[in-house]
Protein backbone atom coordinates (compact mmCIF):
# COMPACT_ATOMS: atom_id res chain seq x y z
CA UNK A 1 0.00 0.00 0.00
CA UNK A 2 1.24 3.45 -0.79
CA UNK A 3 2.06 5.10 2.15
CA UNK A 4 -0.38 7.77 3.42
CA UNK A 5 2.60 10.32 3.43
CA UNK A 6 2.20 9.99 -0.60
CA UNK A 7 -1.57 10.22 -0.83
CA UNK A 8 -1.86 13.29 1.72
CA UNK A 9 0.81 14.96 -0.87
CA UNK A 10 -1.33 14.25 -3.76
CA UNK A 11 -4.04 15.52 -2.29
CA UNK A 12 -2.61 18.65 -1.37
CA UNK A 13 -1.07 18.69 -5.06
CA UNK A 14 -4.88 18.36 -6.11
CA UNK A 15 -6.11 21.34 -3.82
CA UNK A 16 -3.33 23.66 -5.10
CA UNK A 17 -4.61 23.18 -8.28
CA UNK A 18 -8.01 25.41 -9.16
CA UNK A 19 -8.67 23.31 -12.12
CA UNK A 20 -7.62 19.87 -10.85
CA UNK A 21 -9.81 20.47 -7.22
CA UNK A 22 -12.34 21.66 -9.52
CA UNK A 23 -12.79 17.91 -10.77
CA UNK A 24 -11.83 16.11 -8.11
CA UNK A 25 -14.07 17.67 -5.20
CA UNK A 26 -17.15 16.66 -6.55
CA UNK A 27 -15.96 13.17 -7.35
CA UNK A 28 -14.83 12.67 -4.01
CA UNK A 29 -18.16 14.19 -2.64
CA UNK A 30 -19.86 11.74 -4.16
CA UNK A 31 -17.59 8.76 -3.17
CA UNK A 32 -17.81 9.89 0.21
CA UNK A 33 -21.89 10.04 -0.15
CA UNK A 34 -22.25 6.61 -1.85
CA UNK A 35 -19.74 5.25 0.33
CA UNK A 36 -21.89 5.22 3.39
CA UNK A 37 -19.89 5.52 6.16
CA UNK A 38 -21.69 8.36 7.69
CA UNK A 39 -24.90 6.65 8.11
CA UNK A 40 -23.39 4.30 10.14
CA UNK A 41 -21.68 6.62 12.82
CA UNK A 42 -18.20 6.56 11.40
CA UNK A 43 -15.59 9.06 10.28
CA UNK A 44 -13.17 8.36 7.34
CA UNK A 45 -9.73 8.15 9.82
CA UNK A 46 -11.97 5.10 11.16
CA UNK A 47 -11.79 3.18 7.79
CA UNK A 48 -8.00 3.70 7.24
CA UNK A 49 -6.13 0.08 8.33
CA UNK A 50 -4.97 -0.09 11.43
CA UNK A 51 -3.24 -3.69 10.89
CA UNK A 52 0.40 -2.30 10.44
CA UNK A 53 3.05 -1.68 13.29
CA UNK A 54 2.72 2.37 11.77
CA UNK A 55 -1.23 2.23 12.81
CA UNK A 56 -0.94 0.51 15.59
CA UNK A 57 1.94 3.12 17.14
CA UNK A 58 -0.44 6.10 15.77
CA UNK A 59 -3.41 4.52 17.54
CA UNK A 60 -1.50 4.21 20.44
CA UNK A 61 -0.71 7.70 20.57
CA UNK A 62 -3.99 9.02 20.20
CA UNK A 63 -5.23 11.04 22.98
CA UNK A 64 -7.77 8.93 25.34
CA UNK A 65 -11.14 10.75 24.70
CA UNK A 66 -10.23 10.35 20.78
CA UNK A 67 -9.43 6.78 21.63
CA UNK A 68 -12.89 6.20 23.60
CA UNK A 69 -14.78 7.91 20.88
CA UNK A 70 -13.27 5.51 18.32
CA UNK A 71 -13.94 3.03 19.66
CA UNK A 72 -17.49 4.22 20.38
CA UNK A 73 -18.04 5.03 16.65
CA UNK A 74 -17.12 1.04 15.85
CA UNK A 75 -19.50 -0.03 18.22
CA UNK A 76 -22.36 2.14 17.23
CA UNK A 77 -21.60 0.97 13.42
CA UNK A 78 -21.08 -3.02 14.39
CA UNK A 79 -24.83 -2.75 15.76
CA UNK A 80 -25.83 -0.96 12.28
CA UNK A 81 -24.95 -3.56 10.57
CA UNK A 82 -25.97 -6.45 12.81
CA UNK A 83 -29.40 -4.76 12.97
CA UNK A 84 -29.61 -4.26 8.91
CA UNK A 85 -30.15 -0.16 9.80
CA UNK A 86 -28.54 2.78 9.18
CA UNK A 87 -28.59 5.19 11.80
CA UNK A 88 -31.38 8.23 11.37
CA UNK A 89 -30.30 12.08 9.17
CA UNK A 90 -29.63 13.47 12.52
CA UNK A 91 -27.94 11.00 14.28
CA UNK A 92 -25.66 10.49 11.24
CA UNK A 93 -21.95 12.21 11.36
CA UNK A 94 -22.13 15.83 9.42
CA UNK A 95 -19.53 16.35 7.01
CA UNK A 96 -18.24 19.25 9.52
CA UNK A 97 -17.43 16.16 12.22
CA UNK A 98 -15.81 14.29 9.57
CA UNK A 99 -12.63 15.38 10.85
CA UNK A 100 -9.07 13.62 10.29
CA UNK A 101 -8.33 12.91 14.01
CA UNK A 102 -5.82 10.23 13.53
CA UNK A 103 -3.90 10.75 10.00
CA UNK A 104 -1.47 13.54 12.21
CA UNK A 105 -0.56 10.66 14.07
CA UNK A 106 0.15 8.34 11.28
CA UNK A 107 2.24 10.81 9.66
CA UNK A 108 4.30 11.23 12.39
CA UNK A 109 4.63 7.96 12.63
CA UNK A 110 5.55 7.45 8.71
CA UNK A 111 8.43 10.17 8.99
CA UNK A 112 9.90 8.26 11.83
CA UNK A 113 10.01 5.08 10.11
CA UNK A 114 11.19 6.31 6.80
CA UNK A 115 13.69 9.09 8.58
CA UNK A 116 15.09 5.02 10.64
CA UNK A 117 14.98 3.54 7.40
CA UNK A 118 16.86 6.39 5.84
CA UNK A 119 19.43 6.99 8.55
CA UNK A 120 20.05 2.87 9.03
CA UNK A 121 21.54 3.32 5.36
CA UNK A 122 23.19 6.28 5.46
CA UNK A 123 26.43 6.17 3.78
CA UNK A 124 29.19 7.94 5.08
CA UNK B 1 25.13 45.93 6.64
CA UNK B 2 21.70 43.45 6.92
CA UNK B 3 23.83 40.30 8.21
CA UNK B 4 25.17 42.66 11.32
CA UNK B 5 22.29 43.88 12.59
CA UNK B 6 21.36 39.99 13.81
CA UNK B 7 24.88 39.02 14.49
CA UNK B 8 25.21 41.48 17.23
CA UNK B 9 21.88 41.45 18.80
CA UNK B 10 22.38 37.48 19.08
CA UNK B 11 26.09 38.40 21.45
CA UNK B 12 23.95 40.62 23.46
CA UNK B 13 21.50 38.40 23.79
CA UNK B 14 24.09 35.72 25.11
CA UNK B 15 25.71 38.01 27.99
CA UNK B 16 23.65 36.77 30.52
CA UNK B 17 25.21 33.11 30.25
CA UNK B 18 28.19 32.28 32.21
CA UNK B 19 30.61 30.76 30.02
CA UNK B 20 33.96 29.21 31.01
CA UNK B 21 36.60 27.57 28.92
CA UNK B 22 39.93 26.23 28.77
CA UNK B 23 42.80 24.61 26.99
CA UNK B 24 43.10 20.88 27.30
CA UNK B 25 45.72 18.88 25.11
CA UNK B 26 44.84 16.24 22.84
CA UNK B 27 41.56 16.10 20.58
CA UNK B 28 38.96 16.07 22.91
CA UNK B 29 36.41 18.58 23.70
CA UNK B 30 34.10 18.12 27.17
CA UNK B 31 31.22 20.49 26.77
CA UNK B 32 28.67 20.51 29.61
CA UNK B 33 26.11 22.87 30.42
CA UNK B 34 24.80 23.14 33.73
CA UNK B 35 21.37 24.47 34.84
CA UNK B 36 21.33 26.37 38.16
CA UNK B 37 17.80 26.09 40.19
CA UNK B 38 16.74 23.32 38.12
CA UNK B 39 17.43 20.89 39.94
CA UNK B 40 14.61 19.00 42.03
CA UNK B 41 15.12 21.57 44.96
CA UNK B 42 12.55 23.41 42.54
CA UNK B 43 9.39 22.72 41.40
CA UNK B 44 6.25 20.18 41.33
CA UNK B 45 8.72 17.05 43.30
CA UNK B 46 9.68 15.20 40.27
CA UNK B 47 9.75 17.33 37.54
CA UNK B 48 13.15 18.07 36.84
CA UNK B 49 13.88 14.63 36.50
CA UNK B 50 11.50 14.19 33.80
CA UNK B 51 12.69 17.17 32.22
CA UNK B 52 16.13 16.11 32.38
CA UNK B 53 14.56 13.03 30.28
CA UNK B 54 13.31 14.79 27.93
CA UNK B 55 16.79 16.58 26.62
CA UNK B 56 18.11 15.31 23.43
CA UNK B 57 14.74 14.16 22.50
CA UNK B 58 13.29 15.43 19.44
CA UNK B 59 13.81 19.24 18.52
CA UNK B 60 11.69 21.38 16.41
CA UNK B 61 14.86 21.44 13.86
CA UNK B 62 15.86 17.69 14.38
CA UNK B 63 14.59 14.69 15.47
CA UNK B 64 15.84 12.12 18.63
CA UNK B 65 17.21 9.64 16.58
CA UNK B 66 18.77 11.43 13.94
CA UNK B 67 20.74 13.71 16.47
CA UNK B 68 21.96 10.28 18.17
CA UNK B 69 22.64 8.76 14.34
CA UNK B 70 24.65 12.29 13.82
CA UNK B 71 26.38 12.14 17.10
CA UNK B 72 27.67 8.77 16.86
CA UNK B 73 29.26 9.38 13.19
CA UNK B 74 30.83 12.38 14.14
CA UNK B 75 32.24 10.57 17.40
CA UNK B 76 30.69 11.58 19.95
CA UNK B 77 28.85 10.47 23.44
CA UNK B 78 26.30 13.09 24.97
CA UNK B 79 24.43 12.53 28.18
CA UNK B 80 22.13 13.95 31.37
CA UNK B 81 21.32 14.37 34.73
CA UNK B 82 19.58 15.62 37.63
CA UNK B 83 20.78 16.73 40.87
CA UNK B 84 19.51 18.66 43.71
CA UNK B 85 20.87 21.93 42.24
CA UNK B 86 20.94 21.63 38.65
CA UNK B 87 20.42 19.78 35.22
CA UNK B 88 23.45 18.75 33.73
CA UNK B 89 23.77 18.32 30.23
CA UNK B 90 27.33 16.82 29.57
CA UNK B 91 28.32 16.48 26.29
CA UNK B 92 32.44 14.77 24.79
CA UNK B 93 33.44 15.14 21.00
CA UNK B 94 36.29 15.83 19.00
CA UNK B 95 37.35 19.55 18.93
CA UNK B 96 36.31 20.26 15.51
CA UNK B 97 32.81 19.42 16.11
CA UNK B 98 32.49 22.23 18.75
CA UNK B 99 29.96 24.27 16.67
CA UNK B 100 27.66 21.06 15.96
CA UNK B 101 27.73 20.28 19.79
CA UNK B 102 27.34 23.78 20.57
CA UNK B 103 23.84 24.51 18.45
CA UNK B 104 22.90 20.94 19.36
CA UNK B 105 22.62 22.08 23.49
CA UNK B 106 21.05 25.34 22.47
CA UNK B 107 18.53 24.04 20.41
CA UNK B 108 18.00 21.19 23.72
CA UNK B 109 17.72 23.85 25.68
CA UNK B 110 15.21 26.50 23.84
CA UNK B 111 13.56 24.07 21.15
CA UNK B 112 12.67 20.88 22.59
CA UNK B 113 9.61 19.89 20.92
CA UNK B 114 7.54 18.23 24.37
CA UNK B 115 5.44 15.87 22.39
CA UNK B 116 3.39 14.02 24.04
CA UNK B 117 3.58 10.51 23.03
CA UNK B 118 7.87 11.21 24.04
CA UNK B 119 6.55 11.35 27.45
CA UNK B 120 4.81 8.25 27.56
CA UNK B 121 6.93 5.97 25.15
CA UNK B 122 10.27 7.13 26.23
CA UNK B 123 10.61 10.00 28.74
CA UNK B 124 8.44 7.72 31.55
CA UNK B 125 10.07 4.42 31.54
CA UNK B 126 13.64 5.90 31.11
CA UNK B 127 12.67 7.73 34.47
CA UNK B 128 10.90 4.79 36.54
CA UNK B 129 13.53 2.60 35.33
CA UNK B 130 16.82 4.91 36.91
CA UNK B 131 14.55 5.71 39.94
CA UNK B 132 14.50 1.45 40.23
CA UNK B 133 18.04 1.22 39.77
CA UNK B 134 19.04 4.02 42.80
CA UNK B 135 15.91 2.39 44.69
CA UNK B 136 17.46 -0.75 44.23
CA UNK B 137 20.45 0.59 46.86
CA UNK B 138 19.31 0.84 50.43
CA UNK B 139 21.49 3.23 51.21
CA UNK B 140 20.37 5.58 48.13
CA UNK B 141 16.87 5.19 49.89
CA UNK B 142 17.87 6.29 53.25
CA UNK B 143 19.89 9.14 52.14
CA UNK B 144 16.92 10.33 50.34
CA UNK B 145 14.85 10.08 53.69
CA UNK B 146 17.88 11.97 55.42
CA UNK B 147 17.53 14.48 52.80
CA UNK B 148 13.32 14.73 53.73
CA UNK B 149 14.17 14.68 57.11
CA UNK B 150 16.82 17.61 57.27
CA UNK B 151 15.30 19.80 54.57
CA UNK B 152 11.30 19.26 54.19
CA UNK B 153 11.01 20.87 51.22
CA UNK B 154 13.53 21.77 48.81
CA UNK B 155 16.83 19.68 48.98
CA UNK B 156 14.62 17.52 50.59
CA UNK B 157 12.64 16.59 47.60
CA UNK B 158 12.97 12.97 45.92
CA UNK B 159 15.42 13.47 43.81
CA UNK B 160 13.96 11.30 40.89
CA UNK B 161 10.40 11.01 39.70
CA UNK B 162 8.45 8.46 41.83
CA UNK B 163 5.24 8.56 40.22
CA UNK B 164 3.54 9.62 43.82
CA UNK B 165 1.92 12.90 42.20
CA UNK B 166 0.87 13.10 38.40
CA UNK B 167 2.79 14.66 36.16
CA UNK B 168 1.67 16.22 32.86
CA UNK B 169 4.05 16.95 29.33
CA UNK B 170 2.49 20.35 30.00
CA UNK B 171 3.36 20.67 33.41
CA UNK B 172 7.17 19.71 32.44
CA UNK B 173 6.95 22.16 29.30
CA UNK B 174 6.07 24.83 31.67
CA UNK B 175 8.53 24.45 34.35
CA UNK B 176 11.48 24.51 31.53
CA UNK B 177 10.15 27.47 30.10
CA UNK B 178 10.67 28.80 33.58
CA UNK B 179 14.02 27.15 34.58
CA UNK B 180 15.92 27.23 30.95
CA UNK B 181 16.71 31.57 31.46
CA UNK B 182 19.89 32.72 30.52
CA UNK B 183 20.71 33.69 34.24
CA UNK B 184 20.48 30.07 34.72
CA UNK B 185 22.85 28.83 32.07
CA UNK B 186 26.58 28.18 32.68
CA UNK B 187 28.46 26.48 29.74
CA UNK B 188 31.62 25.34 30.59
CA UNK B 189 34.11 23.39 27.70
CA UNK B 190 37.64 21.67 28.76
CA UNK B 191 39.68 21.76 25.16
CA UNK B 192 37.98 24.58 23.42
CA UNK B 193 39.24 28.00 22.41
CA UNK B 194 37.41 30.70 24.26
CA UNK B 195 37.02 33.22 21.96
CA UNK B 196 35.57 30.53 19.59
CA UNK B 197 32.92 28.85 22.20
CA UNK B 198 31.82 32.90 22.75
CA UNK B 199 31.45 33.23 18.80
CA UNK B 200 29.59 29.89 18.49
CA UNK B 201 27.24 30.35 21.74
CA UNK B 202 26.13 34.03 20.42
CA UNK B 203 25.80 32.28 16.91
CA UNK B 204 23.79 29.49 18.05
CA UNK B 205 20.32 28.75 19.29
CA UNK B 206 21.54 29.71 23.28
CA UNK B 207 20.73 33.39 21.65
CA UNK B 208 16.96 32.95 22.29
CA UNK B 209 17.34 31.78 25.15
CA UNK B 210 14.59 33.61 27.90
CA UNK B 211 16.22 36.17 29.51
CA UNK B 212 16.20 36.40 33.97
CA UNK B 213 16.80 33.90 36.54
CA UNK B 214 14.74 31.26 38.77
CA UNK B 215 14.90 32.51 41.92
CA UNK B 216 16.69 29.75 44.72
CA UNK B 217 14.46 27.62 47.03
CA UNK B 218 14.26 28.88 50.59
CA UNK B 219 16.04 26.74 52.91
CA UNK B 220 14.97 25.35 56.53
CA UNK B 221 16.59 23.20 58.45
CA UNK B 222 15.35 20.25 60.70
CA UNK B 223 17.40 18.51 63.58
CA UNK B 224 16.25 15.54 65.73
CA UNK B 225 14.04 13.31 63.51
CA UNK B 226 14.48 9.84 63.26
CA UNK B 227 13.32 7.43 60.44
CA UNK B 228 13.23 3.84 60.64
CA UNK B 229 12.62 1.58 57.00
CA UNK B 230 12.29 -2.07 57.01
CA UNK B 231 13.81 -3.37 53.94
CA UNK B 232 15.29 -6.65 52.80
CA UNK B 233 19.09 -6.52 51.50
CA UNK B 234 22.06 -5.12 53.45
CA UNK B 235 21.19 -2.42 56.54
CA UNK B 236 22.59 1.11 57.18
CA UNK B 237 22.52 3.06 59.86
CA UNK B 238 22.41 6.91 58.45
CA UNK B 239 23.34 9.80 60.87
CA UNK B 240 23.12 13.10 59.18
CA UNK B 241 23.68 16.95 60.12
CA UNK B 242 22.03 19.92 58.25
CA UNK B 243 24.79 22.49 57.25
CA UNK B 244 24.72 26.07 56.34
CA UNK B 245 26.98 27.08 53.13
CA UNK B 246 28.83 28.91 55.66
CA UNK B 247 30.10 25.96 57.54
CA UNK B 248 31.23 23.75 54.73
CA UNK B 249 34.79 24.34 55.94
CA UNK B 250 34.02 23.10 59.35
CA UNK B 251 32.25 19.66 58.73
CA UNK B 252 35.11 19.35 55.97
CA UNK B 253 37.30 19.02 58.53
CA UNK B 254 35.13 16.96 61.01
CA UNK B 255 34.75 14.41 58.02
CA UNK B 256 38.34 14.37 57.77
CA UNK B 257 38.96 13.49 61.15
CA UNK B 258 37.00 10.93 61.67
CA UNK B 259 37.05 9.60 58.42
CA UNK B 260 36.29 10.58 54.60
CA UNK B 261 34.46 8.29 52.21
CA UNK B 262 37.38 9.90 49.66
CA UNK B 263 40.05 8.98 51.65
CA UNK B 264 39.49 5.10 52.34
CA UNK B 265 43.29 4.50 53.01
CA UNK B 266 43.90 7.33 55.66
CA UNK B 267 43.89 5.82 59.47
CA UNK B 268 40.68 7.09 61.34
CA UNK B 269 38.36 6.36 64.00
CA UNK B 270 35.90 5.46 61.08
CA UNK B 271 38.65 3.41 59.15
CA UNK B 272 38.30 0.43 62.07
CA UNK B 273 35.03 0.52 61.85
CA UNK B 274 33.67 -2.12 58.92
CA UNK B 275 31.28 -0.19 56.85
CA UNK B 276 31.60 2.82 58.25
CA UNK B 277 32.04 6.37 56.53
CA UNK B 278 31.34 10.02 56.41
CA UNK B 279 30.70 12.13 53.43
CA UNK B 280 29.75 16.18 53.19
CA UNK B 281 27.08 16.66 51.01
CA UNK B 282 27.30 20.39 49.40
CA UNK B 283 24.61 22.31 48.03
CA UNK B 284 24.46 25.74 46.48
CA UNK B 285 22.66 26.67 49.49
CA UNK B 286 22.97 23.86 52.25
CA UNK B 287 25.08 20.92 52.70
CA UNK B 288 24.07 17.52 54.67
CA UNK B 289 26.96 16.16 56.48
CA UNK B 290 26.44 12.15 56.69
CA UNK B 291 28.08 9.44 59.01
CA UNK B 292 27.04 6.17 57.45
CA UNK B 293 27.35 2.24 58.67
CA UNK B 294 26.12 -0.55 56.12
CA UNK B 295 26.68 -3.76 56.28
CA UNK B 296 24.91 -7.19 58.26
CA UNK B 297 22.42 -5.72 60.55
CA UNK B 298 24.37 -7.22 63.58
CA UNK B 299 27.73 -5.27 62.30
CA UNK B 300 25.93 -2.19 61.37
CA UNK B 301 23.91 -2.24 65.05
CA UNK B 302 26.96 -2.45 66.85
CA UNK B 303 29.04 -0.11 64.50
CA UNK B 304 26.81 3.35 64.30
CA UNK B 305 27.06 3.33 68.09
CA UNK B 306 30.88 3.43 67.94
CA UNK B 307 30.61 6.01 65.29
CA UNK B 308 28.58 8.10 67.30
CA UNK B 309 30.84 7.73 69.74
CA UNK B 310 34.51 8.47 67.60
CA UNK B 311 32.09 11.61 66.29
CA UNK B 312 31.52 12.76 69.99
CA UNK B 313 35.34 12.46 70.78
CA UNK B 314 36.78 14.28 68.24
CA UNK B 315 39.35 16.91 69.87
CA UNK B 316 40.40 20.19 68.99
CA UNK B 317 44.30 18.59 68.11
CA UNK B 318 42.12 15.75 65.69
CA UNK B 319 40.54 18.80 63.63
CA UNK B 320 43.90 21.09 63.34
CA UNK B 321 45.21 17.88 62.47
CA UNK B 322 43.05 17.19 59.86
CA UNK B 323 43.11 20.96 58.30
CA UNK B 324 45.49 19.37 55.31
CA UNK B 325 43.46 16.21 54.96
CA UNK B 326 40.24 18.51 54.55
CA UNK B 327 42.02 20.85 52.04
CA UNK B 328 42.57 17.18 49.92
CA UNK B 329 39.16 16.23 49.66
CA UNK B 330 37.74 19.30 48.87
CA UNK B 331 40.92 19.48 45.97
CA UNK B 332 39.36 15.84 45.13
CA UNK B 333 36.01 16.72 44.89
CA UNK B 334 36.51 20.63 43.09
CA UNK B 335 36.14 20.04 39.18
CA UNK B 336 36.12 22.54 36.58
CA UNK B 337 32.24 22.42 35.97
CA UNK B 338 31.41 22.54 39.70
CA UNK B 339 34.74 24.18 41.50
CA UNK B 340 34.78 24.14 45.51
CA UNK B 341 35.88 27.39 46.77
CA UNK B 342 35.11 27.24 50.68
CA UNK B 343 38.25 27.49 53.01
CA UNK B 344 38.45 24.51 55.29
CA UNK B 345 38.77 25.35 59.12
CA UNK B 346 39.93 23.75 61.91
CA UNK B 347 36.95 25.47 64.33
CA UNK B 348 34.83 23.26 66.40
CA UNK B 349 32.38 21.43 64.39
CA UNK B 350 29.80 20.36 66.90
CA UNK B 351 27.27 17.33 65.85
CA UNK B 352 24.85 17.64 68.97
CA UNK B 353 21.30 17.09 67.59
CA UNK B 354 21.39 14.88 64.45
CA UNK B 355 18.78 13.41 62.02
CA UNK B 356 18.85 9.20 62.21
CA UNK B 357 17.66 6.90 59.36
CA UNK B 358 17.99 3.25 59.87
CA UNK B 359 17.11 0.81 56.61
CA UNK B 360 17.25 -2.48 56.68
CA UNK B 361 17.01 -5.16 59.62
CA UNK B 362 15.45 -2.75 62.13
CA UNK B 363 14.66 -5.41 64.66
CA UNK B 364 18.41 -5.14 65.47
CA UNK B 365 18.89 -1.98 64.41
CA UNK B 366 19.61 0.93 67.33
CA UNK B 367 17.27 3.93 67.96
CA UNK B 368 18.27 7.68 67.81
CA UNK B 369 18.12 7.43 71.58
CA UNK B 370 20.06 4.30 72.04
CA UNK B 371 23.18 6.28 70.97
Amino acid sequence: MASLTSVVKAADFILSRPTLSKIVNPVAKAFVAYAGYREMGLKFDDLISEESPIGQKAISRLPEGEIYARNYRFITAHQCALSHQLLPANKAVKPEEDTHYLIPYILEAEKEAFEKVELDNIQV
Amino acid sequence: MLSRVPARSLSTATQAIKIAARDAPGSLTSLSVVVNNAGSKTGKSGVSHLLSKFNFLNTGSKSALRFTRESELLGGVFSTSVTRDAIVLNTQFLKQDLPYYVEALGSVLTNTSFRPHEFVEVVLPAAKAEYEAAHASNAFTALEALHELSFRKGLGNPLYYDGTTKVTVEDVEQYAAEVYKQANVAIYASGANSEDLNKFVGESSFAYLASGSTPAASVELFKGKESRFRAAGHSGAFIGVPVKAAEFGKYETLSAAVGSSLLPGAASPLANIPGASSFLYKYQDAGLFVVSVTGAAADVASGIKQAKKALDSVSATDLSNATKAAELTVALQSTFEAPLDFKVSAADAKVGEFNYVAIGDVDVLPYASDL
